[in-house]
């Protein structure tokens, strides 16, 4: 009795002083009266321990995470104006290279499409075999005009090496047909003189016996079929004239 | 925000509880009214006087400096992320068009621009009043007395070894029964217990004495505290 008229206190005076309580901010004196409270009313007691959880559950929450975008979005509603980045990180010292590309960015932008991947791609290829032909080593520019001239006459050596052998076989092959020329001509007019001897047959004999006729002319003709096969066959370029110096030749004496 | 036991509520006696309030365990808020509140108001000062003059990089520095605050008020009483960012950046606008017009002398600027955060989440309240779930976490959505009530619904999270995704439950699952609180009980223990503000601020906010303002704490705690509870008992 003299214990709670000493530390008494009313439930009004109990919730008035619950939220220093709940956060550990009562004196030493008051604690114990709101203790000696909580252990005799129940009502009290539990609005206690409600507010004690829900305090704690209020506490645990973490920190919000801030949008990356929150900060930059306040600065263009408010200044209108978007933030610059950072002085510093704009004079850092950039290569060469770096500054070229700053600079040819602007160039090549209509040409540095996708669509232009194609055209770029069969330039290049171009340009490289261009390069290798012409035997240009990109690796020592300064030797460019050497090897260009290098290329040039080492070509041109080649070509009239080829023309110089070319006319040292026409050569040969001139004087293989003045040869021929002078070589009893046996099969050169095959077809001619089965013809003529048969006119001269059927001039001199009018007894026309068909069947040896036709069939000398043909077998002449045979002759002269298997020969000109035969001639075709047997021709190749270093032993015998070419058919267009058999046609040349045909063609000089018949006229 | 130091270290609370895991004190399972309706079990332990209500003496522990008091005595681990008393051994320091429940932290306390820290007081804004202290030594470092006042070199906060005196660089705050100092950041809106340049600010005044023109110059770009203290506006900067004023909105970083806040940002977190005010976005962090504006995301715990809305619960949406979309909401919270654009209040927030009307907060600053807001701020930013009156710059001229403050005068120190009637508080400090985090009490103004909290201020002006808290009106314009109340104005946000009250233009999607129609659009607020209004149902209790007691009453059953389709009315029969045996189907699950909202609270018998909320996510199964028990108390004991906290994995990763069972905190982030346990996150969600507070930020969603202080979403249930009435406005005034919330604003009352997001400014108290999250913010950290000192009760004659909160009076001064809220436009109401000191004694609403503990006793709008207390039913906000001890209302939150009820239905976290019944959740953990159902799970």
């Amino acid at each position: 009795m003299n214990q709670e008229q000493q530390f008494g206190m009313e439930c009004t005076e109990f919730e008035a002083l619950l939220t220093e309580a709940v956060e550990g901010a009562l004196g030493e004196g008051q604690m114990q009266r709101f203790r000696a409270h909580a252990a005799t009313c129940p009502v009290c007691a539990t609005s206690l321990a409600e507010a004690t959880a829900g305090y704690q559950q209020l506490r645990s929450l973490e920190q919000v995470e801030l949008p990356a975008t929150l900060m930059h979005n306040i600065l263009v509603a408010t200044t209108g104006v978007e933030p610059a980045s950072a002085p510093t990180e704009v004079r850092v010292h950039q290569s060469w290279m770096q500054r070229m590309e700053a600079w040819l960015r602007p160039v090549l932008a209509p040409v540095l499409q996708p669509r232009m991947a194609g055209a770029l791609a069969m330039a290049f290829f171009s340009i490289t075999l261009i390069v290798n032909l012409l035997g240009i080593d990109i690796r020592h520019p300064d030797s460019i005009g050497s090897g260009i001239t290098h290329t040039y006459f080492s070509t041109k050596s080649r070509i009239v090496r080829y023309y110089d052998s070319m006319k040292i076989v026409y050569e040969l092959q001139a004087g293989v047909r003045e040869l021929r020329s002078l070589l009893p001509e046996e099969s050169s007019q095959p077809e001619p003189q089965p013809k003529e001897q048969q006119e001269k047959k059927d001039k001199n004999n009018k007894d026309i016996s068909v069947q040896p006729q036709p069939e000398e002319r043909q077998r002449n003709q045979n002759y002269a079929q298997q020969s000109g096969k035969a001639q075709l066959a047997s021709y190749t370029p270093s032993q015998s004239a070419p058919p267009y110096f058999i046609a040349e030749r045909n063609r000089r004496r018949t006229a | 925000m130091g270290c609370f036991a895991s004190i399972r509520v309706g079990y332990a006696p209500t003496l522990q509880l008091i005595s681990e309030a008393q051994e320091g365990r429940l932290a306390v808020p820290t007081q804004s009214s202290g030594a470092e509140g006042r070199d906060e108001q005196h660089q705050s000062a100092a950041l809106l006087r340049r600010c005044v003059a023109g110059d770009a990089a203290a506006w900067a520095e004023i909105i970083q400096l806040h940002s977190r605050r005010i976005y962090s008020i504006c995301y715990r009483f809305t619960g949406s992320q979309d909401d919270a960012q654009d209040l927030a950046q009307e907060v600053f606008i807001r701020i930013y068009r009156t710059l001229k017009s403050y005068d120190g002398s009637r508080g400090s600027f985090t009490t103004w621009i909290t201020t002006v955060t808290r009106n314009l989440l109340v104005d946000h309240y009250r233009s999607r009043k129609n659009e607020r779930l209004t149902d209790s976490l007691d009453a059953s959505p389709s009315g029969n007395e045996d189907a699950l009530t909202l609270g018998e619904r909320l996510p199964d999270v028990s108390p004991g070894p906290e994995s990763h995704m069972r905190r982030k439950d346990r996150q969600k699952m507070v930020q969603a029964a202080l979403g249930r609180l009435s406005p005034e009980l919330r604003e009352a223990v997001i400014l108290r217990d999250l913010q950290e503000l000192d009760y004659r601020e909160i009076a001064v906010i809220l436009k109401v004495p000191e004694g609403t303002v503990k006793s709008r704490i207390n039913r906000g705690r001890t209302e939150l505290g009820r239905v976290l509870q019944r959740t953990y008992r159902q799970a």
